[in-house]
């Protein structure tokens, strides 16, 4: 489907409802091609950024451009070039699959008189365009696998067709730009895994420029090229899934990514050192500075010792075990380190060999000084130097007595 | 508790059915009414109103007087032109009025919508001095124009299609606005297909109250030539020989079947539409 995709060119957008601001300030380049996904929680105004590229809603500010430097404001949505697939699925209730994927040809391409079913077959080309429409539907639904639900009613398929059918009806028109909004939401876990896997199959096969709205962060991280992690309004990060999960620049970020949520324990920064709980750690601040700081550490870089026997990891602190989360292949340990927070430790593996333990255990709590990242006070990351890696324990080790 | 007793429970939905039996026949007794007296010479209706049919003779007779002494096939003709016209004119004015007011935002919405609801608490009889007076002045009276007029603007309908299109999911609207449909498409194509029961509802609804109705066109019809069936029936009670009761129900008859038919045909649409908008 000889597709030329399109970037787009997000400056200052603003969206506000009266008092209500929904979107401040947005800046964002949409690289031609890309799979970029808009995570965040729910009224973080992902959908509506989405709404407003559709052409549904109007920007109060700012601008969105082509690469070629027209802009999209005041454009109807039909003229944009784009096609959207929605969380309901949004087909049309009373027509077939085929007339459903053939809409936006049939709207675009026939006249009035000629989508007229006896009228049309007379007039001048009526009849080889309606020909031509079919070939296309049958095209898409051949791609997508749905060829033999042609005849049937949306009423009378499953969510993944359904789900299928939404997705031919955007991919006939050759869009430049797509859409989606939380399209796999209102599929079932199993089904939602495979949709996923077939629609950046998809993507990737066609080319096409797509942009995808979700608040599950497994979707945006399997899927995403790019990742825009929204929250107020604002974009608070734009990088690879990897980036943003390694290299949060702002704690919310961190908190928002992985289950269990990151770990936060709280410390002091004098000079270029840094303690936590009474402990110095072994890393060096790369800027001197004092001031109290959030340190996030996530569960799977979290150890744990029983018994106070081991290696000798530094530092490490004494907690006891609240609570035992076994899931298969890992479990989470929920322990709360003494005069400081309730923290999770994520054991999978070998630590799991062997590990069994009464409620209320006493348990020596440390982490792997590289993996932590410090946050000032208002959520801002501060860079450190990960201290001398010979005294650092290897990460995912932990000794059960 | 006292133990599960069948001949007991059998006994109260006896008397259960019992009274719905009773209440049915009251109800129905007019046209139990109305069927016997067809069957009956004049001689007969009040000497022996409940005796059995004395022959099928009279019943032709009774009909045969229904055509020809008043012009029946006219009135039949003029109430299904007003009740036609008018009910394609009533969905007409009010499907785009209740998707603008359901689906648009635009300022002076709920203004509008007020009035709307106002307007359904206002009894037809209010306006009918001052519309008489107009359609008087415009020379209008006793015409098709006059029947239809004054019920263009329904306010059940429009509030009734509000309700219903409401419910209709904003992004299926949004969808066909993206894939190239004018809002004109929009409407027909999939708001009105899916409104079908409720639109079959208030047909039923404009058609039966319209074709019964006498106040309206007792007050702008003169002329034998543009009346009703309900007028109709009144050119039967004849200040000579007195009220041919005969034919009159042999027309009253002839009035309140069509009416029924369409109620039979549109029964379970007719229920699904007042369920779905919530109206009972």
């Amino acid at each position: 489907m000889g597709t030329s995709s399109r970037g787009l060119k997000i400056r200052g957008l603003g969206k506000h409802f009266g008092d209500t601001t929904v979107l401040r300030g947005l800046d964002l380049d949409v690289i031609p091609g890309e799979f970029l996904c808009l995570l965040g929680p729910s009224g973080c105004g992902k959908s509506t950024l989405l709404r407003i590229l559709a052409g549904f809603e109007e920007p109060t500010e700012g601008t969105i451009e082509t690469e070629d430097g027209a802009s999209l404001i005041g454009v109807m949505p039909s003229r944009r070039d784009i096609a959207m697939v929605f969380q309901s699925f949004a087909l049309y209730p009373h027509m077939s699959v085929h007339d459903n994927i053939a809409a936006p040809l049939v709207m675009r391409q026939m006249s009035w008189a000629q989508r007229q079913p006896l009228l049309g077959a007379l007039l001048p080309r009526g009849r080889a365009i309606r020909g031509e429409i079919s070939s296309a539907v049958e095209r898409v639904a051949a791609q997508l696998r749905i060829s033999h639900l042609l005849a049937r009613k949306p009423g009378q398929l499953s969510g993944g067709q359904k789900q299928r059918v939404a997705i031919g009806r955007a991919l006939i028109r050759e869009p430049r730009l797509f859409l989606m909004d939380e399209p796999l939401s209102s599929l079932d876990a199993a089904l939602r895994t495979e949709m996923r896997g077939e629609i950046v199959d998809l993507q990737r096969r066609l080319g096409i420029t797509t942009i995808y709205v979700t608040h599950d962060q497994t979707e945006a991280m399997t899927m995403a090229d790019r990742i825009v992690l929204m929250m107020d309004g604002r974009a608070l990060q734009i990088g690879t899934p990897t980036t943003i999960f390694h290299d949060p620049r702002h704690i919310a970020v961190a908190k928002f990514l992985g289950t269990p949520a990151i770990n936060i324990l709280p410390g002091d920064v004098s000079g270029r050192r840094v303690r936590c709980l009474g402990r110095d750690l072994p890393v060096t601040m790369t800027e001197p500075t004092d001031r109290p700081v959030q340190i996030a550490v996530r569960p799977e870089d979290m150890t744990i010792r029983v018994g106070g026997k081991g290696s000798a990891i530094a530092p490490s602190w004494m907690a006891t075990v609240e609570r035992l989360e076994p899931i298969g292949h890992e479990t989470l340990v929920h322990a709360r380190v003494d005069e400081g927070p309730r923290v999770i430790v994520r054991l999978s593996g070998p630590q799991l060999a062997g590990f069994a333990m009464p409620g209320d255990a006493r348990v020596a709590i440390g982490f792997d000084p590289v993996a932590l990242k410090l946050f000032d006070e208002s959520g801002a990351r501060l860079t450190h130097i990960a201290g001398d890696r010979d005294v650092a324990p290897a990460p995912h080790h932990a000794e059960a007595s | 508790m006292s133990a599960p007793n069948a001949s007991r429970d059998m006994l109260r939905m006896a008397g259960a059915n019992a009274v719905l039996m009773v209440v049915a026949a009251i109800i129905l007794l007019p046209f139990a009414w109305m069927l016997l007296t067809v069957m009956r010479s004049p001689a007969e209706i009040f000497s022996d109103p409940f005796g059995l049919p004395q022959g099928f003779g009279i019943v032709v007779e009774n009909f045969h007087r229904a055509f020809t002494t008043v012009p029946m096939a006219r009135f039949l003709f003029n109430g299904a032109v007003v009740v036609t016209v008018l009910l394609f004119l009533q969905l007409a004015v009010s499907i785009p009025a209740a998707y603008a007011l359901a689906k648009f935002p635009f300022s002076g919405r709920n203004l509008l919508f007020g009035l709307v609801v106002a307007a359904l608490c206002v009894p037809i009889q209010v306006p009918m001095l001052p519309i008489y007076i107009a359609l008087a002045y415009a020379g209008a009276l006793d015409s098709y124009f006059a029947l239809i007029f004054p019920f263009l603007f329904s306010p059940f309908a429009i509030f009734m299609l509000r309700q219903q299109f409401k419910a209709f999911p904003n992004e299926i609207i949004q969808a066909a606005r993206l894939d190239g449909f004018s809002e004109i498409q929009i409407l027909l194509k999939l708001i009105v297909p899916s409104a079908r029961p409720v639109i079959a509802a208030f047909a039923v609804f404009s058609i039966t109250a319209h074709w019964n109705d006498l106040y309206w066109p007792l007050i702008v019809v003169s002329s034998q030539d543009m009346a009703t069936p309900p007028l109709g029936m009144l050119y039967f009670r004849d200040g000579d020989l007195g009220t041919d009761y005969g034919a009159l129900m042999a027309g009253a008859i002839v009035t309140v079947t069509p009416v029924m038919v369409i109620f039979l045909i549109a029964q379970r649409q007719f229920i699904k539409g007042l369920t779905m908008t919530g109206l009972k």
